[in-house]
């Protein structure tokens, strides 16, 4: 019996809520556990696995706690729950043994010397203690989400002012010194110095030098909105004057979607007085002259190959070198033979943002339009509820909608493997194309339950299942070691790239429109 | 007369026999109450040295009830009860201000009011220690150690009160009233007159050790007493 029970109006961090779930799933009776706060996303995804959900009994400061058991242990389970919330069970007694500071000033106290403060808080709360750090000297990397358009530009504005920088909102990844911040792969430290709007933008880059080699110094979040009108691109620039000034660094990178003109223009100019060689990579950008000393990359590992062309030439680089590069990498992607072809629809499941994005620019032409919750173009954008997805279709799990309340899909992907499951039963698809991002902060086993699940619906390759196209963003060095995820998931029949781009490539050329057949979006 | 295998004892240990009756043992404490109806402990732990305590061996192995006379050879002193210290260091305001808002089991309503009239908190919670008696605990350790002038007037009403909470947390306060503590509570102290975060960080760790929410409810009276003290003496 699947019943639904409010807790009106509490808060625990969405680890908890994931690590309580988890916990009643492994008691017997219990089918289906899931802890939410009462966000419309989280609604929306709880009506979906068949919780009812009365109409205006909550409101976003509520917990649901969605339980299918018994109908006579149902009350017993809530408690449970209640209890393990209140206190966690498998915390650790170390933990006792240990303290960590709960406040900014505890930290200072302890760190004084610390330069950098990473916010990692409940949106509505993290520009306060942004503006704390900022008050007190320290730059900030702001790891939260949902913070208003209107507290980042006062923040980037109060840190440009101070000679500081913030990172973020929304940036989960950065590199300081080689080392990583939130979400970041181990990867070599070198001579190149990355600015990012985009989180998994910057790791695809940093994991595609890695494999040529090549290391990064520093790699400096902006989060997306940086680089739009409103912002101006603030951190943006004052990350590349930054890197401009490190002797140390002799290749800068810049990567994001495309900016606003005049951003783009500030960018540019900034990178070209820099006095080094650069690498400006917009993803669906048009292409672009390249204009020494700054080239043009519209890709994720393209960016990466243009760089290492870069570092081995020096100065004396010329156009054509560069060009011979860049179609060395592209003949170098596999093109799947015509009898794999599937006639079925392209879908794409992404943790990702920036890998979800570029897979859209990649499958785009092929395929023809792309519908998705973070689409390419504003007219292509999923209307209404991101859960439903027809025609050809990528959909981003790490967007807002889906992390209110909920971890990211990076470090939980059940949401996201629920999902494509129910996209390997519906015969208008023919492939199913998902990312896989390892490293520091991603979850510790991030295909294995995805495995299983396929194991237990029969899923084969070649079969009359649509054809499963996954690309791994991550090192041998990694805590979850790449050829061990591979392995999993070629042994479970997916076909496997370490490029995103030509995984994405490689899907959109398996994917045929289904003749006879239409699906509408928007 | 019972011999116990001393090692060392707390200054305010009596150096002559002494009678004394069990009244509460645990694995490696034991609690004993004197003719005096004061609290007197075994402990076997060096880390959880008391007020008139002794740490031994191991404790007797009998299951006395009744009172015994207990003896035991001249031991040195292995920890004074007594705060006498300098002033804290202020480099660690930012973090005992942040003590006042752990987790004790108390509500922030019952905190608050236990600050403007801490009588209010004598009982107050669960526990062996009820959080309430810790928090006043430590709040009265960090005021007769930075303003004693504060910590008579705000608790002045506590002492004549203390029949609202339970023996041994009753003879936690009056031990505090005299200006004693316990060893993690003084090595805590000790390190906020220090410069070395990482002595600062175990000390704080192992007050956290302390019981079940204990060592946080006395923590978080200590923050409370230093940011009245430091208030009240202009910041």
């Amino acid at each position: 019996m699947k019943n639904m029970h409010i807790v009106k109006g509490v808060y625990y961090d969405s680890v908890t809520l994931m690590l309580v779930a988890r916990e009643l799933k492994q008691i017997e009776d219990v089918r289906e556990a899931t802890l939410n706060i009462a966000t419309p996303a989280n609604i929306a995804i709880m009506r979906q696995a068949g919780f009812e959900i009365p109409e205006g009994a909550h409101s976003p400061d509520d917990l649901l706690v969605g339980l299918d058991c018994p109908a006579e242990r149902q009350q017993e389970l809530f408690q449970t729950a209640r209890t393990w919330l209140a206190s966690p069970p498998w915390k650790k007694e170390s933990e006792k043994t240990t303290y960590q500071p709960k406040s900014l000033d505890g930290a200072l106290s302890i760190l004084p010397e610390a330069n950098l403060a990473l916010v990692s808080i409940a949106g509505r709360y993290a520009a306060a203690e942004a503006t704390k750090a900022l008050e007190r000297g320290r730059n900030v990397m702001l790891y939260s989400d949902n913070v208003s358009l209107e507290d980042e530009i006062r923040l980037k504005q109060l840190a440009h002012s101070r000679g500081l920088i913030v990172m973020g909102p929304d940036c989960g990844t950065a590199v300081i010194n080689g080392k990583g911040l939130g979400f970041s792969n181990a990867c070599p430290t070198g001579p190149v110095g990355i600015v990012s709007a985009s989180g998994t933008g910057l790791q695809e880059v940093m994991v595609q030098l890695a494999r040529r080699g090549i290391g990064v110094k520093h790699g400096l979040g902006t989060g997306g909105r940086d680089v739009k009108t409103e912002v101006g691109g603030i951190s943006f620039v004052d990350g590349l004057n930054a890197l401009a000034r490190d002797p140390d660094i002799q290749v800068l990178v810049a990567i994001g979607k495309p900016p606003a003109a005049e951003v783009r223009a500030r960018i540019l100019a900034t990178m070209e007085q820099s006095g080094k060689a650069g690498v400006a990579c917009f993803m669906g950008d048009r292409n672009h002259p390249d204009a020494p000393p700054v080239f043009f990359a519209t890709q994720l590992e393209e960016c990466a190959q243009v760089v290492s062309v870069l570092l081995e030439k020096g100065k004396q680089v010329d156009k054509a070198t560069v060009k011979q590069a860049r179609q060395a990498l592209f003949g170098s992607y596999p093109v799947p033979p015509p009898h794999e072809r599937k006639d079925g629809y392209l879908k794409g499941l992404f943790t990702g943002g920036t890998l979800c994005y570029e897979a859209q620019f990649m499958a785009q032409p092929i395929v023809g339009p792309v519908w998705s919750n973070a689409p390419l173009h504003s007219e292509q954008k999923v209307q209404g509820n991101s859960l439903s997805m027809a025609g050809h279709c990528m959909v981003d799990y790490g967007e807002d909608e889906f992390t209110q309340g909920r971890l990211h899909p990076m470090i939980d992907p059940s949401l996201r493997t629920e999902r494509l499951l129910e996209q390997l039963k519906d015969p208008m698809v023919g492939v199913i194309l998902f990312d896989v991002v390892l490293g520091y902060g991603s979850a510790a086993q991030p295909v294995d339950e995805l495995v299983a699940a396929l194991q237990q619906a029969g899923y084969r390759e070649g079969s009359s299942f649509p054809t499963l196209v996954c690309s791994i963003c991550g090192t041998e060095e990694d805590p979850q070691v790449l050829s061990a995820q591979r392995t999993k998931l070629k042994q479970a029949g997916v076909k496997v790239f370490e490029s995103n781009a030509a995984a994405a490539l490689f899907a959109a050329l398996l994917a045929q429109s289904p003749q006879g057949k239409e699906e509408k979006n928007g | 007369m019972i011999e116990l295998s001393a090692r060392l004892r707390s200054a305010d240990w009596p150096e002559k026999p002494v009678r004394l009756q069990v009244r509460h043992r645990f694995s490696g404490v034991m609690n004993l109450v004197g003719p005096d109806e004061k609290r007197y402990t075994l402990l076997t732990r060096h880390i959880d040295f008391q007020p008139r305590s002794l740490l031994c061996a191991s404790l007797p192995a009998h299951d006395a009830t009744g009172e015994e006379q207990y003896s035991f050879p001249p031991v040195e002193v292995g920890f004074d009860p007594e705060l006498r210290l300098p002033f804290p260091n202020p480099r660690w305001k930012g973090m005992w201000t942040e003590w006042p808002t752990l987790e004790t089991g108390l509500s922030p309503e019952e905190v608050e009011k236990g600050v403007q009239l801490p009588e209010s908190l004598l009982g107050r919670g669960e526990g062996f220690t009820p959080a309430g008696d810790d928090l006043l605990s430590g709040m009265l350790t960090s005021l007769l150690w930075l303003d004693p002038v504060l910590a008579e007037r705000k608790f002045l009403r506590v002492e004549p009160m203390l029949h609202n909470t339970g023996w041994f947390s009753r003879q936690m306060l009056l031990d505090t009233m005299h200006g004693c503590t316990w060893k993690r509570g003084k090595d805590l102290c000790m390190a906020l007159c220090d410069t070395d975060a990482a002595r600062l960080l175990e000390s704080v760790a192992s007050i956290l050790q302390w019981g079940h929410r204990s060592g946080a409810a006395w923590l978080a009276g200590l923050g409370v007493g230093l940011c009245l003290a430091d208030a009240h003496n202009g910041g």
